[in-house]
């Protein structure tokens, strides 16, 4: 019947699927314009930022324990960290799930030898390099100009960076989440959005946590959302010294293994959602 | 009983059964159906039984809403079955779904599976990766699939910018990149004109006999079907009505002709033994013969009877075929239902 030798791929494992990383900059790339407003963006972002917290303290030298341009430091990192996970807030994003899921296209992720799990972490992932990229460079930008404080040292810098890291996994798992929750919700933008809200205000995107009343910080204290920016920012800032570190740190790994969890729940009760009702 | 590894399809009393929340009406109707859920429960795809051999090409017809899509998602794995058996290429779809992503591929005529900003040469590239197809397979499907269906035209725009026929084309061949031992197409050939359906037939014609792969696909289009598929199998309501070729399916519905006739003046009543009256509108009448009756006996009985001013004989087209199996299985329906 057939005269050619087709190599049997059917036993083959996949390794190759980590190359969906670049999905993200493809998708960006397409839209050229974008790699200009990006940036445009966020120099305004930061520019009105600068001019606000200058402006907040005038006549003060200290507030919230913290110093001009301590403050400066958090809220414009802030925005930059704000800026890492633009593009994996997907409730725009074509081949995200909840598009996916209105459309019914995700019938499609059910056919691939990798789990609709893995590809959705590599395509996030690539959205957070991406993103991670622009905000490393306004960080470089910013620190240039002195307009921020540097780390507190050689340890300053390990302990900000592994909380980074550690507040992004809290900070994808917390996306994955609502992401899953439109199986249920086949369209929810404006619940997304509500929500994306109050994760930008209760982890300290919007205004530095310390300047919270002491009720809406206590409840931010105790929720997932600080891991995110609050505690890698007070520590680079020196608000929560680096003794208190290991405490910090591990609160953080915390949620990220109790999300962990709760998301990896959530993918089995989504796909038997998807293969009960239908696609 | 083997498990039937010879076979690419196997289905045993496939059923598929939804629940469905029944709405409350009237006042309060929200609130009532919060409180108080009834569901109902739907058969969609009904103790449905079948084989597919490897290599062959298989149409899965039925009017809209018969439980062909249904029965397509239950065959790919996306959807468990409610009850019965289900094997693919010697797999349980549903339970092994990752493996069974590398023996089957799928088209959901409407759905893209392509990135909608990308070019469709990047969504094959990404598609690679993730089904890790070799470099040198993909090179030579991506040859393959472009001498057939002209890829090349449109694969540097944008998948958003492509014609519905482009498009579709496009999907086509991302569900075989990996080549997959079989692959099921749900209406792929929806918004084609008719160049690129006979180039598209001559794909799929290709992909089976020269590559060994077992095809099914639904549609509603008959020409396709008739000069696509050696077999066709026949859903209704969920339910197998007809499995063979479609000479036996026309033989089966009887008429493979219809006899026109045109009235001098407008006619009461038109009565032809041995036959059946297809439609009738005072000066017009449609027969089709049925049992031994042959046209030509139509033609004689009406000249002889009636003031005829004008007859012809049609052989019945396949879409009027279909009709006549769809309304008569309707009828069969409704009456069985009086009966019980
Ligand atoms: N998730 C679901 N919940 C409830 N009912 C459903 C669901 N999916 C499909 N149905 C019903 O099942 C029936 C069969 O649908 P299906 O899509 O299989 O039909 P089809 O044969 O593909 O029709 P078409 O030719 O229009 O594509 C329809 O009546 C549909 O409304
Ligand atoms: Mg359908």
């Amino acid at each position: 019947m057939t005269s050619i030798v087709i190599p049997d791929v059917a036993k083959r494992r996949p390794h190759r699927s980590w190359r969906l990383l670049r999905v993200g900059l493809l998708n960006e790339r397409a839209f050229r314009i974008r790699l200009v407003v990006a940036p445009m963006m966020l120099a305004v972002q930061l520019y009105l930022y600068d001019r606000l917290w200058a402006a907040v303290f005038h006549h003060t030298g200290k507030a919230a324990g913290l110093t001009l341009k301590q403050t400066l430091t958090y809220a414009l990192m802030a925005l930059l960290l704000g800026r890492v996970r633009w593009n994996a807030r997907t409730v725009n994003v074509r081949d995200g799930i909840p598009i996916s899921v209105r459309e019914g296209t995700i019938v499609y992720w059910f056919l691939r030898p990798i789990s609709p799990g893995r590809f959705y972490m590599w395509r996030q992932t690539g959205d957070v390099l991406y993103g991670g990229a622009w905000a490393l460079l306004g960080y470089v930008v910013l620190r240039a100009a002195d307009v921020i404080n540097p780390p507190h040292g050689f340890n300053g810098a390990v302990v900000f960076a592994i909380s980074l890291c550690l507040g992004q996994v809290v900070l994808y798992y917390l996306g994955q989440i609502v992401d899953i929750a439109m199986f249920w919700m086949l369209s929810n933008n404006g619940l997304a959005r509500m929500y994306y809200f109050v994760q930008d205000l209760l982890s300290g995107v919007f205004v530095p946590l310390p300047f919270m009343p002491p009720l809406m910080l206590a409840i931010a204290t105790w929720l997932p959302f600080s891991s995110g920016v609050n505690v890698p920012l007070s520590l680079y800032v020196g608000r929560t010294p680096l003794s208190r570190a290991p405490e910090q740190l591990g609160l953080q790994l915390f949620w990220c293994v109790a999300l962990a969890l709760v998301t990896r729940w959530l993918w089995q009760r989504a796909s038997n959602r998807v293969t009960v009702q239908g696609g | 009983m083997s498990t039937a590894d010879d076979d690419a399809i196997v289905a045993r009393e496939l059923t598929k059964t939804f629940v469905v929340a029944r709405k409350h009406t009237g006042r309060f109707a929200g609130l009532r159906s919060l409180l108080d859920p009834v569901s109902d429960k739907v058969t969609v795809v009904d103790r449905l039984t079948m084989r597919v051999g490897r290599g062959e090409l298989v149409a899965l017809l039925g009017p809209n809403g018969a439980g062909k899509s249904t029965s397509i998602k239950m065959l790919t794995g996306i959807l468990t079955p409610t009850s019965g058996e289900v094997y693919v290429d010697g797999r349980v779809p549903h339970k092994d779904r990752t493996s069974n992503a590398r023996s089957i591929g799928a088209v959901f005529g409407q759905k893209t599976q392509l990135w909608w900003d990308l070019p469709a040469r990047q969504s094959f590239a990404l598609l690679r990766d993730i089904f890790d197809v070799p470099q040198a397979l993909y090179d030579r499907q991506i040859a393959d699939f472009d001498s057939i269906l002209q890829l090349s035209e449109f694969w540097h725009t944008p998948v958003r910018n492509l014609s519905l026929g482009q498009r579709v084309r496009c999907e086509m061949a991302a569900a075989m990149l990996h080549d997959p031992r079989i692959v099921f197409l749900d209406e792929p050939t929806i918004g084609m004109d008719v160049v690129v359906k006979e180039q598209t037939r001559e794909f799929l014609r290709a992909q089976v006999q020269e590559r060994g792969r077992t095809i099914v696909l639904t549609t509603h289009d008959m020409t396709e079907v008739a000069r696509l598929c050696e077999r066709v199998l026949l859903i209704n309501r969920g339910r197998l009505m007809f499995d063979g070729t479609l000479t036996q399916l026309k033989a089966e519905h009887g008429g493979t002709s219809h006899v026109n006739v045109t009235f001098a003046e407008p006619v009461n009543a038109v009565s032809v033994p041995g036959t059946r009256l297809v439609s009738h509108d005072g000066m017009r009448a449609v027969l089709a013969p049925e049992g031994a009756t042959t046209p030509e006996d139509v033609v004689r009985a009406l000249i002889s009877h009636y003031p005829v001013v004008n007859v012809g004989v049609e052989e019945t087209n396949l879409e009027d075929l279909m009709r006549d199996v769809y309304l008569a299985q309707l009828d069969a329906a409704s009456a069985a239902s009086h009966l019980a």
